[in-house]
């Protein structure tokens, strides 16, 4: 397909600009971490690793570079966040765990990479519609995939959200919850005005006609099955969020939010009852300290860390964050929040939700409703995905594990996040237009 | 180094991470109520903009709700068919075929597929489509994908679309 | 669309501020409470990772210090002597928190608080630590262990002029070193292994264990006896075979059934029961309230590291109608009459005083090793309580020098120096349980310098032959001839 090259606007590069300033800025703010990391008593961090991190730091100079060459009218604020998110996330688990830390910078590089392959690829953000039944497949295959027999589906931390192929094991979730959120934006395009209106009524309430909804219930439910045989809630609440907000946008018709939010009671209610693991998440989110040493020891030493942070935090290197379980990915919120204190982890909730705003603005300049309603998807995920994980290390919802976007370890979680960057890059691309747009 | 020290230092940085945000958030209040700088010989389109509509006016219209305005397809000929109006939401096919958005099955020298018109962002591109005859932008031969503007005509066999902006 | 986005955008960011809200609770507004949870590991965490001053001995020997470590935690506690001063120092473990010294000298160690460190030194300089000096003379500690030659018992020392302890060992023991390890397996395997052991190795036998005094506690009995005009050294009593109590309270008799009676200072050198339980009998109430003036059944030596334990009395005031076999019985160490080995030096150091306790204590100073300071000033004596009178403590004074001069006490003797004790072989009440051998005691006799008491439970394995005289004096003049060995 030939489409148009891209544009250069003054308007483009002047964000340009603004992306490498503020770049640069997130880079002397990742760098002056780590050397305040290196100078405390408690770190004997090798070598090789301000190498390592300086190469993830290039790798985003490249990827400025494809963005002034791919999407030279994308948003400004999308990369320089990520970078700092990203950085930030880098120091915390090099205090953590070196090896850790030099496989994260591996996954760094290939998310980088697939975010510049994306942009190569993805001219045209509105070509994924065509493939909206492919997207589906696909994203429901990965899903299956950890249900695969043994040498494929593998069950890592007591959850079988794993895939193995050859070495490398990655979470398939992680890239079906993209795709599944393209199909969904595409079938809802589609058929948003027939689910607007309602065609059946019940008595005085009018139901859009069950065929129309069929199919992306069909794909929803089967998500949904998936993700709960496979005890993953956190990846279920969200896919639940995502579809739920998204029939909101795509219908303009607040009883789908009802409904959604009706139907996520019964479903926790029922799974309540039914399942002893959400029981045990539930009960030792009301009250952990009787278990603080079985199934509420994870959030307890949560707690601690966060409190022994305080306001501005024990300083790098200064705390204790290795008490906490899994502290480089799922409660390395913690781990911040110990050492860099209330300061450190509202910088990073602010982050997320200025890049949550990015998205949403995106979403509401962007002239073509199939981007719109996709992008909007993508960002919903990114929010209540640090929702989830947050509020959960936080105690102020259940825990459920997933990842905080660009900060924990994770290489599937990064590479996807990466992924839904350069597609909100491609779509503010084009989005831009409308800001110089001709006018009649 | 002491961990006084350290901790200090610590503040310090936490400082400099809140001046990051500070700044994403003072490029954000740019964007929301930037006005491009146009510089000569920028893109046509923008010099049409520019020229138009003031900034005032683009206020006002983002505020405008629920949709925004779109670009559409008038055909002015055939006379049969002329006043026929499409708005453009997604990319748009021309031809003689059933399955064309704009079919103009009288006109034999129209191909099947003939043509189709793009919307990008708020630009709008033609792009012919390997025609036997070719299709022409205000007379010119369209070789490659060309960007029009509002008012401009296609003509595709002996029939001419115009194109333009409803609100 | 664009309103339906906007509203979600407003529901995303109510979601995001609700985190910072929660942020805000946990590590503002809870955090103090959390912090100071004692289930939270920080909490001892939070002084591991600082410096810590050394512990010495009077003489300079380092009994405790911070050495590098190669975890994360950078410094290990070590204990260069091992068991020897296990129940003084205590130990400074991640798991089980700590204990002795490292636990109620903490801030000292440090060096919260120091006067010294302030400014840009306390921004810039070194952590401040400062070394806690203790009254224990290494020689005397040794000289208790090598003497006690691994039998279960006890040896306390007090400076008789400031109450310092000079000496506190008690075997078994245990070797901090091992349970201060920051592996929490092998901690936890030392201190599980100590905890299942019966004879209960971690348990100061000097402060945390009570026995039954024996004849020791005559000195007590003659003090209340005399404070109270009832008796003189002088005082005849009968001699008898043995003493039937009142109210069928069985009888009392003496040391290998011999007769004995006559002047109570006789009685005192030989350790005459049926004297002093008849002597208890006359006293009633007054042994009653005379025992609370000692502090039995009523106040725990105020020993600065360990915990508190009093002795008791089963002499308790206003039940003498009641149970006279009981006084009697008490008088002479045994029953209800059950101490610890520190208050038994306290007793001894009473008379060595002219009639006071000192408050013991294990602190003769807090040094700052960058400010040293010779001449601060060391702990002063601080009495603890009035236990006799001046007259009484001479009259006691002389009658315990003749215990060693020619009595059962003889073993005690040092040439060239006046020793005065008391010996003391309580019976333990179990059958098939040899009694426990005590001697207590203070010397130089005129001009008193050190107090002691030793305690072998069960005699040390010399069965019923095990007598005060024959195991503990001996081990009582070793360790005070040590003491004045290094003194000259």
């Amino acid at each position: 397909m030939s489409v148009a090259a891209p544009i250069k606007t003054a308007y483009g590069r002047r964000r340009r600009n603004h992306e490498f300033s503020l770049g640069f800025h997130a880079v002397v703010v990742v760098v002056a971490g780590y050397i305040l990391l290196a100078f405390s008593k408690n770190s004997n961090l090798p070598s090789d690793l301000p190498f390592i991190l300086g190469g993830m730091l290039g790798l985003y100079a490249i990827a400025h570079l494809a963005i002034r060459r791919l999407a030279p009218n994308a948003d400004a604020t999308l990369l320089p966040i990520a970078a700092m998110l990203n950085g930030i996330g880098f120091v915390a688990i090099s205090r953590l765990s070196q090896g850790t830390a030099r496989n994260q910078a591996v996954w760094a590089v290939v998310g980088v990479g697939l975010f510049i392959m994306t942009l190569i690829v993805i001219r045209d953000i509105r070509v994924i519609a065509k493939y909206r039944y492919t997207c589906a497949l696909v994203g429901v295959g990965l899903l299956i995939l950890p249900r695969a027999p043994s040498p494929i589906g593998v069950t890592i931390n007591g959850a079988r959200i794993w895939a193995r192929l050859g070495p490398i094991s990655f979470q398939p979730g992680e890239l079906a919850k993209v795709l599944l959120t393209a199909f969904f934006a595409a079938y809802l395009v589609d058929t948003r005005e027939l689910l607007q209106r309602g065609t059946k009524s019940i008595g005085r309430i009018k139901l859009p006609d069950p065929r129309h909804l069929a199919p992306v219930l069909a794909i929803w439910a089967i998500s949904m099955m998936v993700l709960v045989l496979e005890k993953d809630l956190g990846s279920s609440l969200l896919q639940f969020c995502v579809f739920t907000s998204m029939m909101y946008v795509a219908t303009n018709r607040g009883s789908y939010l009802f409904g959604g939010a009706l139907l996520f009671a019964t479903s926790a209610y029922f799974s309540y009852r039914a399942f002893s693991h959400v029981r045990i998440r539930v009960t030792t989110w009301l009250n952990p300290w009787p278990v603080a040493q079985s199934s509420g020891y994870q959030v307890v030493q949560s707690w601690f860390a966060f409190a022994n942070g305080g306001a501005t935090g024990k300083g790098f290197g200064l705390g204790s964050p290795d008490r906490v379980p899994v502290a480089v990915s799922d409660f390395i919120m913690a781990a911040i929040g110990e050492e860099l204190g209330l300061f450190g982890t509202v910088a990073i909730v602010l982050l997320i939700l200025l890049l949550v705003g990015t998205g949403l603005r995106i979403a509401i300049d962007h002239p073509e409703p199939f981007t719109k309603l996709f992008v909007t998807g993508l960002t919903v995920i990114l929010a209540v995905q640090t929702f989830v994980i947050v509020g959960g290390v936080t105690r102020l919802i259940p825990l459920t594990g997933v990842t905080l976007p660009f900060v924990s370890y994770g290489g599937s979680s990064l590479i996807g996040n990466f992924i839904v960057l350069a597609l909100l890059a491609r779509a503010s691309d084009s989005a831009v237009a409308r800001q110089i747009g001709p006018r009649a | 180094m002491s961990d006084t020290a350290l901790g200090f230092l610590k503040d310090c940085w936490l400082a400099l991470l809140y001046l990051f945000v500070l700044r994403v958030v003072w490029v954000v209040g740019r964007e929301l109520k930037g006005t491009p700088v146009l510089e000569p010989g920028a893109h046509a389109a923008v010099q049409v903009q520019a020229a138009t509509a003031p900034t005032q006016q683009r206020k006002a219209d983002r505020r405008a709700e629920p949709e925004p305005r779109a670009w559409s397809l008038k055909v002015l000929d055939p006379p049969e068919l002329r006043g026929t109006t499409i708005s453009l939401h997604q990319e748009i096919t021309i031809g003689r075929g059933g399955g064309c958005a704009i079919a103009l099955p009288n006109d034999t020298f129209v191909s099947t597929i003939h043509a189709r018109v793009i919307p990008r962002g708020l630009d709008v591109w033609l792009e012919d489509l390997n025609s036997t005859n070719g299709t022409r932008l205000n007379g010119q031969m369209v070789k490659e994908p060309v960007q029009m503007k509002p008012g401009d005509q296609i003509r595709v066999g002996s029939s001419m679309i115009e194109i333009g902006l409803t609100s | 669309m664009n309103n339906p986005i906007r509203r979600v955008g407003f529901g995303l960011m109510l979601l995001l501020l609700l985190l910072v809200a929660q942020l805000s609770y946990v590590q503002v507004v809870r955090a103090t409470q959390l912090s100071k949870d004692p289930t939270n590991f920080r909490v001892t965490q939070r002084d591991f990772i600082r410096r810590r001053g050394q512990i010495l001995t009077i003489d300079g020997v380092i009994i405790a210090e911070s050495m590098p470590s190669n975890d994360q935690l950078k410094l290990q506690r070590v204990y260069p002597h091992g068991k020897l001063y296990a129940h003084i120092t205590g130990f400074y473990s991640l798991l089980y928190n700590a204990t002795g010294v490292e636990k109620f000298y903490n801030d000292q160690l440090l060096g919260n608080n120091n006067p010294n460190v302030s400014g840009i030194d306390a921004l810039f300089g070194p952590d401040p630590t400062r070394n806690v000096r203790l009254t224990i003379d290494s020689i005397a500690q040794q000289a208790a262990a090598r003497e006690l030659r691994g039998r279960r018992g006890s040896v306390v020392v007090l400076d008789t002029r400031t109450g310092g302890i000079v000496a506190m060992y008690s075997n078994p023991t245990f070797d901090p070193n091992l349970i201060s390890d920051h592996n929490d397996t092998h901690a936890k395997e030392a201190f599980d292994g100590l905890t299942a052991d019966p004879t209960n190795p971690m348990r100061s036998r000097a402060t945390g264990r009570r026995y039954p005094p024996g004849s020791t506690f005559k000195v007590v009995t003659t003090a209340i006896a005399f404070d109270a005009g009832i008796a003189t050294p002088e005082s005849t009593f009968p001699i008898l075979h043995q003493l039937n109590l009142p109210l069928n309270g069985g009888t009392l008799s003496n040391f290998n059934n011999v007769s004995c009676g006559g002047q109570l200072k006789f009685a005192f050198q030989q350790s005459c029961n049926v004297v002093f339980g008849q002597l208890g009998l006359t006293l009633g109430e007054t042994l009653a309230s005379g025992g609370e003036r000692f502090g039995l059944n009523h106040d725990a030596p105020p020993l600065d590291i360990a915990p508190k334990i009093d002795g008791s009395l089963g002499a308790i005031p206003g039940t003498f109608q009641r149970s006279q076999p009981l006084f009697a019985r008490d008088a002479i160490g045994q029953a209800d009459t059950q101490t610890t080995p520190l208050e038994m030096a306290l007793v001894a150091e009473s008379v060595a005083t002219g009639g006071t306790m000192l408050v013991p204590h294990f602190l003769a100073q807090v040094e700052d090793p960058t400010h040293p300071n010779p001449s601060a000033p060391q702990a002063s004596a601080k009495i603890w309580r009035s236990v006799m009178q001046p007259s009484t403590a001479s009259a006691l004074n002389a009658l315990m020098q003749t215990v060693v001069q020619s009595g059962t006490g003889t073993e005690a003797q040092i040439p060239g120096i006046v020793v005065a004790g008391k010996t003391g072989t309580a019976q333990t009440g179990i059958a098939g349980k040899s009694p426990h051998a005590w001697f207590i005691g203070f010397a130089p006799a005129q001009a008193p310098r050190y107090a002691i008491a030793v305690m072998v439970e069960n005699g040390g394995g010399f069965g019923d032959n095990a007598t005060g005289g024959k195991v503990a004096a001996p081990i009582a003049r070793e360790v005070l001839r040590a003491l004045f060995a290094k003194r000259s």
